[in-house]
């Protein structure tokens, strides 16, 4: 320690700052960012350049398409039929956002405003249950589709997209409904409103920005999921689009621009929820990860 | 006559006013219930029965065709044993030790050069076009980065290369064993950078800025006031980022199974993959769940860790 500060004498304050400030400088702050963004970039417009071009003519070692074409969606939309895992994909991840929300919304509200017998020991269970490692429920979860009669089906699928994130979202609107203040609803009760009115006549309205993020992040969570949906299905009848996508690889010789048209098929719907929704992603994977 | 007709035109109105009102009364003296029991009905019936079925299943010897039987822990016994179990444990110990450090320490990067960006427009498309690859489904990223890394002259890195006259020849990246490995686990970070770059630009924004500029007036050096006020404040926020991620990346599923599904060999089979063989492939459901009974242990530990941290705001309040 006192060698350091010595060696930090030796050097005048000037000359020390005026390295820091090239390092805090805008060029090296742009540079940084510049090489983050490319490197998330590149590959995906590489995707969508592939895309673009037909089967065919991915051999023909471009970096652009010469004769652009919409061949390889026609031929993956159509020809293969992942019009039905697309329609799949948003089946489910709306009826899992609506049966989330519906079941997330109540019991985050609960835990923030009640105090009852056993609440912190549930509330942590709820928690463990979002951190439980879903690898680990793979094996049950299959068995109990086949009893069930529900693998290769939209509910076999849902029911799993539910589990996984559910907990997740209690806990999150949980957080959101910290921050808003507990005197609304008690003046509300005090003015003759029971309970059930407070929370939906004074909580549940100023809570809607939280309700809204939860809703978006459910919604692409279960658009993203691959494992579950690998588990519970094997055909293009129930199977989600991020499933469907990997199904190519499986072919002895892979289509590349199929491939590609696929992928970003599957991409654009996350990336325009990302474009317009950013600020409700941020604070619902903010509240998602931090205490209130 | 006309009393009677009376009687039934009132009737139906007062119960049904009377059965409204006991109904919200009802409603609102078990509000807890009413609020709460759906969430954890669902909670119990898709999550705790499930469990309670891997546990037990754990215990028993099962092969396909024959009647399960009751082994006690041999399940257990003869999974550590095996050489290959922790061959598997220490691949997917580099691979989520690994995709932490990468992803955190991208996402510190990426986070402080955001926030040192003035422009509110040129921040948000910054973190907006960073987050895409966070968005993407995990296993189109998986078939994204295939298809980059492809081993013949038709993927893009190959291309690149060869085009520069690095190359003469195209590599097959994924096939390598050593390379392999590092590929999977940049892959994992490069999804799971855009995570900690959002909660620890959260972290940054939490820093009130008359701590700056106190430091500034003292005359500490830009190193100094990182040292002094940045990384206090948020210690908190790497912890919770570095727990969460580590933990996410030790039973990653979506990136290594379309990327490599565990090979070349079984150089990248980390336990999720070792799970989905033995229980999916090969059927035996008993010892999978013995497996997967020991990464839900381990994260369990972690989980605790975490709890704690988040809980700490519960109980003060």
């Amino acid at each position: 320690m006192s060698t350091e500060n010595e060696s930090y004498e030796r050097i005048s304050y000037e000359s020390r700052q005026r390295f820091w400030n090239v390092v805090e400088s805008r060029y090296v702050v742009h540079i940084v960012l510049a090489l983050a963004v490319l490197t998330v970039i590149v590959p995906i417009v590489w995707e969508l350049l592939t895309s673009f071009k037909a089967n065919d003519a991915v051999y023909n070692l471009t970096y652009l398409p010469r004769d652009p074409t919409l061949s390889s969606y026609y031929e993956v939309l159509i020809g293969q039929q992942y019009w039905k895992a697309l329609l799949n994909s948003l089946i489910i991840s709306t009826v899992t956002t609506i049966v989330v929300m519906g079941l997330a919304t109540p019991a985050g509200y609960a835990f923030s405003r009640y105090r009852f017998r056993g609440d912190n020991v549930i509330f942590i269970g709820v928690l463990f249950s979002r951190l439980f490692p879903p690898i680990g429920l793979i094996v049950p979860y299959y068995q109990i589709m086949s009893w069930l009669g529900l693998l290769n089906t939209l509910p076999g699928i849902i029911m799993a997209e539910v589990y996984l994130w559910l907990p997740l979202m209690i806990y999150i609107m949980r957080n959101f409904f910290m921050s808003i203040p507990a005197d609304l609803d008690e003046s509300a009760r005090v003015d003759g409103c029971t309970r059930l009115q407070a929370f939906r006549k004074i909580a549940l309205p100023l809570a809607a920005p939280g309700i809204a993020a939860c809703s978006i992040l459910t919604f692409l969570y279960s658009w993203r999921e691959f494992l579950f949906s690998l588990i519970v299905t094997t055909d293009l009848q129930s199977m989600p689009i991020s499933v469907a996508v990997y199904k190519f690889v499986g072919d002895v010789s892979v289509q590349w621009a199929s491939l590609a048209a696929a992928s970003v098929i599957a991409v654009v719907p996350t990336i325009l929820i990302v474009v317009f929704f950013q600020r409700y992603i941020v604070s619902g994977l903010t509240a998602g990860a931090l205490k209130e | 006559m006309s009393y009677e007709s009376e009687t039934r035109f009132t009737e139906p109105e007062t119960t049904y006013e009377e059965v409204r009102q006991r109904v919200s009364r009802v409603l609102n003296d078990h509000i807890l219930l009413v609020l709460l029991g759906p969430a954890l009905l669902v909670i119990a019936a898709i999550f705790v029965y499930p469990v309670f079925q891997l546990v037990k299943q754990s215990f028993y010897l099962t092969i396909p065709g024959v009647p399960n039987r009751f082994i006690g822990l041999r399940n257990y016994t003869q999974m550590l044993g095996r050489t290959e179990f922790w061959t598997y444990f220490g691949h997917t110990l580099v691979y989520s030790f690994g995709s932490l450090i990468l992803s955190l320490g991208s996402g510190l990067a990426v986070a402080l050069a955001i926030n040192h960006v003035v422009n509110q427009r040129i921040r948000n498309i910054y973190s907006t076009l960073l987050m895409f690859a966070w968005a993407i489904p995990i296993a189109v990223v998986a078939m994204i980065w295939k298809w980059v890394l492809t081993g013949n002259k038709l993927g893009l890195i190959n291309m690149i290369l060869m085009d520069l006259g690095i190359l003469q020849h195209p590599y097959a990246w994924l096939a390598n064993q050593n390379l392999a490995m590092a590929l999977v686990t940049f892959t994992d970070a490069w999804a799971r950078m855009p995570f900690a770059m959002i909660v620890l630009l959260a972290g940054l924004q939490s820093i009130p800025g008359h701590m700056y500029d106190a430091a500034k007036v003292d005359g500490a050096t830009t190193f100094q006031t990182f040292r002094a006020i940045t990384v206090p404040y948020l210690r908190p926020y790497l912890a919770i980022v570095a727990l969460m991620n580590w933990m996410f990346a030790f039973r990653a599923f979506a990136i290594i199974f379309p990327l490599t599904s565990g090979g070349p060999g079984t150089r990248t089979t980390v336990f999720s993959i070792y799970i989905y063989r033995t229980g999916m492939i090969n059927f035996n459901y008993g010892y999978a769940s013995a497996i997967a009974v020991f990464i839900i242990l381990i994260s369990l530990v972690v989980a605790i860790v975490y709890v704690t941290k988040v809980m700490g705001g519960v109980q003060e309040e």
